[in-house]
């Protein structure tokens, strides 16, 4: 190995001393496990909360949504609110994915993996609350066009008609570019498992990939222009879903400043969420050497970026809400800072921008315990976030005989629990079967960095 | 033909090299089999490659999801379904294109990854290479030259290119 790069400026730790060093520790969870008890009673306590999740759907299909805290002005309550929560999750992976790869960003290849599997997930999560939120889920395939008997098609000019195929799109991509991605993983793991039947399992996956130079050849380009393609789509997604509040014409809600806000938004909370699995992944996994210190700094760093524009959107909500003097307007900014949900929104600012501020001071950034201490705040703010942009604006339409106030019943928390419980189950399969880091991808940066 | 010369290599860089010197030497490599891509180096292989187009095949198939997805609204608000609501146009195209931006992209990549596949041979679970054991590590951490087989050839590899190994395959 000669003259590599300053050890400063490397993205791997310096205890990875051959390729081989890589392929074992990041194929040991899934053919080498240690501490199974650990992933055991994980499994155990996610897989009880995603119990309840079940016994919450189906009480919710045999009763309907009345046992929400939903009323006749506050229609849309936890579950579009969870709906925005989880699919903004969802872009970090993308956009780390994508967005970093275009940019030649180094620091990628040790969190693409796992974070572009929270995508699918977290997608996931988010495409069941709109179902779970129709009054009868078993019509949800009108909203598909296909051929019917009474000739109806869907309504195009309907927002809610353009998530389904916002989110339809970006369940289906990313899941493609999850799988391209990982081929050669799998065939990697093909020649490392000892049994007959995984060996099977993994190489019908692995398609009979074999790294030779046309398969990388050709596997280069088409991930750089998949990724040329997640970044406008990621953008489009959560675009789309502020469409369904901005195309209203409610106070708070017919903002022109809303897809940006959404995105940015999406991408804080998505890089939160990262956050927060990195280092856990890091203590189970034993993934020290690729999940560094280093790379909790840039991601604050971007959580710090985020975190000031998500400042200047809300304050660009209250100048124009003042300046427009639109008196709706007006009064529901007023209602948000003294109404009954204040402290829920004084909480949002002060874990969105403020607690935050933070992330200024270099041993902040480099303390793993305070990222993920304050990454876990971002993600309570940006829910909080999500909830009273939902109720705000319905508490206090036009009408003042339709000022209501939304009180959450025990099965909206249920839900909202049960979601992240499934969340965390699908998680827990995912590291003992798929490769949590891509071992290719860090073989190449090893490369690169060691100059061999 | 299925009777290689499989010739190990350590790194990228020594592969690298003795490829290039195969290949000035008039005897280049068929295929190099790598756990990470290695740079340039298919310009040194025999036959040799040209770019796979798989961007034109997502371009085109991006335009097709574009039209096909305007079409679809089209027809229905225009020819089979339309209704007159407030004197807003029946193609009111605005609003009409978020469902083709999607469609773009969805179809892309899926025709994308089919591409992907045919171009790559993809799958293919029984490829002579892998009757040789070491293929499998070329997916892990050793590089693979891999030459057609002949006796003379492997002398001249074995002097010339400095392998770790050279191993057979065939009768």
């Amino acid at each position: 190995m000669s003259a590599g790069k300053d050890p400063e400026e490397r993205w791997i730790g310096a205890s990875i001393k051959s390729l081989d060093d890589i392929n074992a520790i990041v194929s040991a969870p899934i053919l080498a496990p240690q501490h199974t008890w650990r992933w055991w009673a994980a499994l155990g306590v996610s897989g009880s909360i995603t119990l309840l999740m079940i016994v919450s759907v189906i009480w919710l299909f045999a009763h309907g949504i009345g046992i929400f805290g939903n009323n006749t002005t506050i229609v849309w309550g936890f579950p579009i609110a969870n709906y925005v929560w989880w699919l903004g999750i969802g872009h970090a992976g993308t956009l780390i994915s994508a967005l970093l790869l275009l940019t030649r960003q180094k620091w990628r290849s040790s969190l693409n993996r796992f974070a572009e599997t929270m995508t699918l997930f977290a997608a996931s999560m988010a495409g069941l609350f709109p179902i779970f939120h129709l009054g009868r889920p078993y019509y949800l395939y009108w909203i598909i066009p296909y051929p019917n008997v009474q000739d109806l098609w869907p309504q195009w000019r309907s927002a809610l008609v353009w998530d389904f195929w916002a989110v339809g799109t970006y369940i289906t991509f990313s899941a493609l570019f999850w799988y391209v991605g990982l081929v050669p993983d799998l065939a990697m793991l093909r020649e490392r498992a000892k049994s007959r039947t995984v060996r099977r399992i993994y190489g019908a996956f692995a398609l009979g990939w074999r790294g030779s130079a046309r398969h990388w050849q050709i596997q280069e380009r088409f991930y750089r222009y998949m990724a040329a393609l997640a970044v406008p789509l990621v953008v489009s997604v959560h675009s789309i879903v502020s469409l369904d509040f901005a195309a209203s014409l409610e106070p708070g809600w017919a903002d022109t400043i809303y897809p940006p806000y959404f995105v940015v938004g999406a991408l804080y909370s998505g890089f939160a969420m990262v956050v927060v699995l990195a280092a856990a992944l890091r203590w189970a996994c034993s993934f020290e050497p690729f999940i560094t210190v280093r790379h909790f700094d840039v991601i604050a760093k971007v959580l710090l970026g985020a975190s000031v524009i998500m400042g200047v959107s809300y304050a660009t909500e209250w100048f124009w809400g003042w300046y427009g003097g639109d008196r709706p307007e007006r009064h529901l900014i007023a209602f948000l800072f003294t109404g009954p949900y204040a402290p829920l929104y004084y909480c949002q600012l002060a874990f969105n921008v403020v607690v935050p501020q933070a992330f200024w001071f270099a041993r902040v950034r480099r303390s793993i315990p305070v990222v993920v201490l304050i990454s876990i705040l971002i993600n309570v703010g940006m829910w909080l976030e999500r909830i009273l942009i939902v109720w705000g604006t319905l508490s206090r339409d036009y009408l003042p005989s339709a000022w209501r106030i939304f009180l959450p019943t025990f099965w909206d928390w249920a839900l909202l629990l049960g979601s992240l419980g499934a969340f965390m189950f699908l998680f827990m399969i995912f590291v003992r079967i798929l490769p949590a880091l891509p071992a290719h991808e860090l073989r190449k940066l090893w490369v690169e960095e060691n100059n061999a | 033909m299925s009777e290689y010369l499989l010739v190990e290599f350590l790194t990228a860089h020594e592969t690298e090299d003795a490829a290039r010197a195969a290949a000035e030497a008039g005897k280049p490599a068929l295929d190099v089999l790598s756990p990470n891509p290695v740079e340039d180096i298919a310009e040194c292989l025999a036959p040799p490659r040209s770019n796979a187009p798989i961007g034109w095949v997502m371009f085109v198939a991006g335009a097709f999801g574009a039209a096909a997805g305007y079409f679809m609204q089209w027809y229905s608000a225009v020819i089979d379904y339309p209704v007159e609501s407030g004197g807003r146009p029946l193609n009111s195209w605005p609003a009409f294109l978020l469902v083709p931006y999607e469609t773009t992209i969805l179809s892309a990549a899926i025709v994308g990854i089919l591409g992907w596949m045919w171009m790559c041979g993809l799958p293919k679970p029984f490829h002579p290479l892998f009757e040789a054991g070491i293929t499998g590590c070329a997916v892990q951490d050793r590089y693979l030259l891999v030459f057609p087989r002949d006796k003379k050839l492997a002398a001249w590899i074995g002097s010339h290119l400095k392998p770790v190994a050279i191993h057979e395959i065939g009768e």
